[in-house]
């Protein structure tokens, strides 16, 4: 919306200027869900938010991120049912004669999520155009939180970091070539190898309340359910702790699909069999195209409840473990 | 039911000034159950007009005879039907009024009148598919009709235009041309009309094969009247509107207006299947940071009710000073371009090799392996063969051959429609 959007009055529609409490022409109260008409002066937003009449956007855009390599991947990231905003981050791009895609999920409990996903998602893929080894470029995705964390917040703190309240985030890093997988990740956000013939496997361990909790011995269902399951015990963020160097390396030898992604999508298909037939389905109805299996996985989120932000990369590894072009 | 959705491909991406939105609409059906169109669907008419001139003496006559008998024997019961015989005039040869419904009696009793069905008159089309569309009826179903001949028109060059006027968007008409003495130019104004196929059947006896593909697919159909309906903001302009898959299908033409904003683009029946479709529209320049949605593109059923919107999708503009995201060309959108100039140059070649224009030809020509090299268009290149040899596809070096096969050359001129879907190598 600009400045110069004209507000208008829910009741009869015409023009009031912000501050009037009440509709000059019909007298009714103004409150502040009244209609924006467009600056054309002839429509109004129709469903998704577009001038019925002229085509311009009025409300918002819906934070919504999509990127589509065709035939090698594509990745969606939506801000979800509950959340106003976004804060999930991704990136993906073709290098050399294979595929890295990073996503990250903001922690939301701290200041400025995105610009910790952002940060992280962007140069971890922009590491791995100069070196393939993934881990290099979780760190570099570490440092690059710090650096967008506010000088000032940094300053403040001290060396009493731990208390702060800092930008902080997930990220999971797949570098796929050939056939070879290698995998980085700090965080509950997940890739999973999904090979046409073969059992699915979740390749990435969460670094989750639950996950250490089971290791511990705890009981699988009841640490799931647990109301701190979800906490996430490793990030990237000033206020973290050093991190464990987690990398897997797969020989992928056979065709499949890598699937990177939020919690937003896999917390309403949480063990490996649910998930790995959720995106079956939505590969075979999209035909082959990564970006509409993208869309269709982020929709099947959404119509669940939507309850956090949505993230999803699909990389298909074709035939003989070939790289994709 | 049957399911529909629509997806966008395009770069929304415009720098300062610019003001031409391009965008690819894939249109997919499903119908859910994955069984045979039967329960529930539209009911489906079908009817078969042979040519009866009598340049169709001979194998022409019998294998025309053969394809109607089989093509009317995997008529599903309930389907219903017709034959017509057309020279000057039209003759319902069965039934001898109105289109009958398929059982096993009325199967053998068409193959009865199919017998005996002699060569002997002249050529007048628009007698024919007058015939056709009275056997219709305005009925609201699934119409198809398969046209064949064997050679010219020959009655006023206008009344064929006006019967197209007439009866367009009533049925839909396949037509085939048999042997080598027809000509495409006569025919692909039919199809192009009446929303239906055109090709060539070379030899006789491959008609019967044609002629059954055409009826299966016939009743594959379980939605008639399937248009697509498309917005546009006040101030904008329609460049074009394509069908590019399966085949290249120029529908600007056809826009019904339904208001001020809207109109509707006629596409025929449909069963289980996905036809892309290339969007182009001419919008007001925004400024840097403005977001427009460009075009709406629904897809619109008729119901008894009315018009029932089953899916849509989004065509946007957003103008930004970033390079790198405004010169993105996106890939879906530069394959069917290429895909619609290849088609152009083969049509150009071949009307500049029947003028004589050899240096045209060769050029266009080598244009086209060009392209269909470069995307995977197997398909064209071997019907290209036939008429240039070609020396170096990536740079478009060809030599016309001396002889070519008359066959041949309608078969490019006919098929040189068909597209690769993108992304995939045929």
């Amino acid at each position: 919306m600009t400045a110069a959007t004209p507000l208008c009055c829910g009741a009869c529609g015409a023009a009031y200027r912000a501050g009037d409490r009440f509709c000059e022409d019909c007298g009714h109260a103004l409150s502040s869900q009244t209609r924006v008409a467009c600056d054309c002066g002839e429509g109004k937003p129709d469903a998704d938010g577009f001038c019925d009449s002229c085509g311009r956007r009025l409300s918002p855009p819906p934070d919504r991120d999509e990127s589509d390599l065709g035939a090698a991947g594509a990745f969606v990231s939506d801000p979800g049912l509950r959340h106003v905003r976004n804060e999930d981050a991704a990136a993906i791009a073709v290098v050399g004669d294979g595929l890295v895609v990073a996503v990250s999920d903001g922690v939301s409990t701290g200041p400025d999520p995105r610009a910790a996903s952002r940060a992280a998602a962007t140069s971890a893929v922009a590491s791995l155009r100069s070196t393939s080894d993934v881990w290099a470029a979780v760190e570099a995705a570490a440092a690059a939180v710090v650096a967008a964390t506010d000088r000032q917040l940094l300053d403040a703190h001290g060396t009493a970091l731990a208390d702060a309240e800092v930008p902080a985030c997930t990220l999971v890093v797949a570098h796929v070539r050939g056939n070879r997988l290698g995998v980085a990740s700090v965080g509950d956000s997940r890739c999973y190898w999904l090979p046409t013939d073969g059992r699915p496997e979740q390749v990435t361990v969460d670094d989750s309340w639950a996950t250490e909790a089971i290791a511990d011995g705890m009981d699988e269902s009841a640490a799931n359910s647990d109301p701190r399951a979800h906490m996430i015990t490793a990030w990237l963020g000033a206020d973290a702790d050093p991190l464990n160097r987690c990398v897997v390396e797969r020989v992928i030898d056979g065709p499949g699909l890598v699937i990177v992604c939020t919690d937003g999508l896999w917390n309403y298909a949480a063990s490996v069999g649910s998930f790995a037939a959720l995106v079956a389905e939505h590969w075979a109805s999209a035909a082959g195209s990564p970006i509409i299996t993208a869309r269709r996985l982020v929709e099947f989120a959404r119509r669940a409840g939507g309850a956090d932000n949505i993230t999803v990369a699909v990389i298909p590894v074709h035939h003989e473990g070939a790289a994709h072009a | 039911m049957p399911e529909y959705t629509l997806d966008t491909f395009q770069n929304e991406y415009l720098h300062e000034g610019a003001t031409e939105v391009n965008a690819i609409v894939t249109v997919t059906a499903t119908n859910g159950d994955g069984q045979s169109a039967a329960s529930g669907s539209a009911e489906a008419t079908v009817v078969i007009i042979i040519d009866t001139s009598g340049s169709m003496a001979g194998g022409r006559i019998r294998a025309a005879r053969d394809a109607t008998n089989a093509a009317v024997s995997v008529l599903r019961d309930g389907v219903r039907f017709a034959v017509v015989a057309g020279t000057h005039v039209a003759v319902n040869v069965y039934p001898r009024s109105g289109t009958a419904v398929a059982t096993d009696r009325t199967r053998k009793e068409a193959s009865v009148a199919i017998s005996q069905l002699r060569s002997d008159g002249g050529t007048a089309m628009s007698t024919w598919l007058n015939a056709a569309g009275t056997l219709f009826g305005g009925s609201t179903g699934i119409n198809q009709a398969i046209l064949l001949t064997d050679g010219e028109n020959r009655e006023d060059p206008r009344a064929l235009p006006v019967t197209l006027k007439t009866w367009a968007g009533s049925f839909q008409c396949h037509c085939r041309g048999v042997g080598t003495d027809w000509r495409v130019e006569e025919l692909r104004p039919i199809a192009n009309a009446m929303l239906g196929t055109v090709d060539i059947v070379a030899e006789p006896a491959g008609l019967v094969d044609d002629f059954t593909a055409i009826v299966n697919a016939a009743m594959s159909k379980t939605q008639a009247d399937v248009r697509l309906r498309l917005w546009m903001p006040a101030g904008a302009r329609l460049n074009y509107l394509k069908q590019v898959a399966p085949d290249i299908t120029d529908l600007t033409a056809k826009r019904v207006e339904v208001n001020a904003r809207s109109g509707d683009f006629p596409t025929g029946a449909w069963g289980s299947e996905s036809r892309d479709y290339h969007v182009s529209v001419e919008v007001g320049a925004g400024t840097i940071g403005d977001e427009m949605l460009a075009a709406r593109v629904s897809l619109v059923v008729g119901g008894p009710d009315g018009d029932n919107i089953v899916g849509q999708s989004l065509v946007r503009a957003v103008w930004t000073d970033d390079l790198a995201l405004s010169t993105r060309i996106n890939k879906a959108v530069a394959h069917y371009t290429g895909q619609a100039e290849l088609a152009s140059v083969i049509a150009e070649g071949l009307e500049a090799r029947k003028a004589g224009d050899v240096d045209t030809a060769t050029q266009r020509f080598g244009r086209a392996a060009q392209i269909a090299t470069a995307a995977g268009n197997q398909a064209t290149l071997d019907l290209l063969d036939k008429v240039v040899d070609i020396e170096d596809p990536a740079t478009g070096t060809v030599r016309l051959k001396k002889k070519v096969d008359a066959a041949d050359e309608m078969a490019l001129d006919t098929r040189s429609t068909r597209t690769v879907r993108v992304g995939k190598k045929q």
